[in-house]
C-alpha cells in the first residue's frame, strides 16, 4: 500500500461495467515520511469519497478491490482508496534515509 | 490505472486462439498534462462495445488484474478499462 494525494478525478461513459459503482480519482504518490511526491500520478478507485487535496491510503490489490467495487471476477481494476487520512494520522518514529 | 492516447493498432495476423477477434491496440501512455511518460505499449480492449479509436484517450490496467474480463483465459498483461470523456487535475492540490 502507499500513501498520495488526490488531485482531479476522470470521467468516462464507456467503461468496463466494475467501474460504475465508484469514481476515478487521480492519485499523486507521496513519499509517507517525507510528504514528497514521488512518481507518477495514477488512477485508482474511490468509494469512500475522498475529494481534491486529502491524502488517501491506496492499496494495489485487484481481488480486494474487486470487492471494494462489488465486481465480478471480470473487474480489471487493481487501485483503491482505502482510507482517507489526517495531516497527523502518520506516525515516523524512526526515518531511514535510502 | 493510467490515461493513454490510442495512437495505432498491431495487426498481427498469427495469433493464439482465444485473440482472433481482439483488437491489438498501440497506446501511448501520457501524465494528466497529455506528455508521453513512457513507451508505447499494447493492450486489449475491454470497455463494453470496444469502441477505442484511434486519436480516443483511454485508461488502461496493466498486470495480472488486466486478464480479468477475458473468459476463457488469455494470457493478456495490459487492457483498456475506460474511454475518458473528460478529467480534472490540479497539479497544485
Amino acid at each position: 500500500m502507499w500513501t498520495g494525494i488526490v488531485k482531479g478525478h476522470v470521467t468516462a461513459t464507456m467503461k468496463h461495467a466494475s467501474l460504475k459503482t465508484a469514481k476515478m480519482l487521480i492519485v499523486q504518490p507521496l513519499n509517507p515520511v517525507t510528504q514528497q511526491p514521488e512518481g507518477l500520478a495514477q488512477i485508482a478507485v474511490d468509494r469512500m469519497g475522498a475529494g481534491r487535496g486529502q491524502k488517501v491510503l491506496i492499496s494495489g490489490d485487484g481481488a480486494g478491490t474487486t470487492a471494494i467495487l462489488g465486481a465480478d471476477r471480470t473487474c480489471p481494476i487493481r487501485l483503491a482508496v482505502v482510507a482517507i487520512l489526517k495531516d497527523d494520522d502518520i506516525h515516523v518514529t524512526e526515518a531511514v534515509a535510502v | 490505472m493510467f490515461l493513454a492516447r490510442v495512437i495505432g493498432n498491431v495487426e498481427a495476423r498469427i495469433r493464439l486462439p482465444g485473440f482472433e477477434a481482439r483488437t491489438f491496440l498501440l497506446l501511448q501512455p501520457i501524465d494528466f498534462e497529455q506528455k508521453p511518460i513512457r513507451w508505447a505499449t499494447i493492450a486489449l480492449d475491454c470497455t463494453p462495445g470496444g469502441g477505442a479509436g484511434v486519436g480516443t484517450i483511454v485508461a488502461y490496467v496493466e498486470g495480472r488484474e488486466a486478464a480479468n474480463p477475458f473468459n476463457p483465459a488469455i494470457p493478456v498483461d495490459a487492457c483498456v478499462t475506460a474511454i475518458v470523456d473528460a478529467w480534472e487535475y490540479d497539479a497544485s492540490a
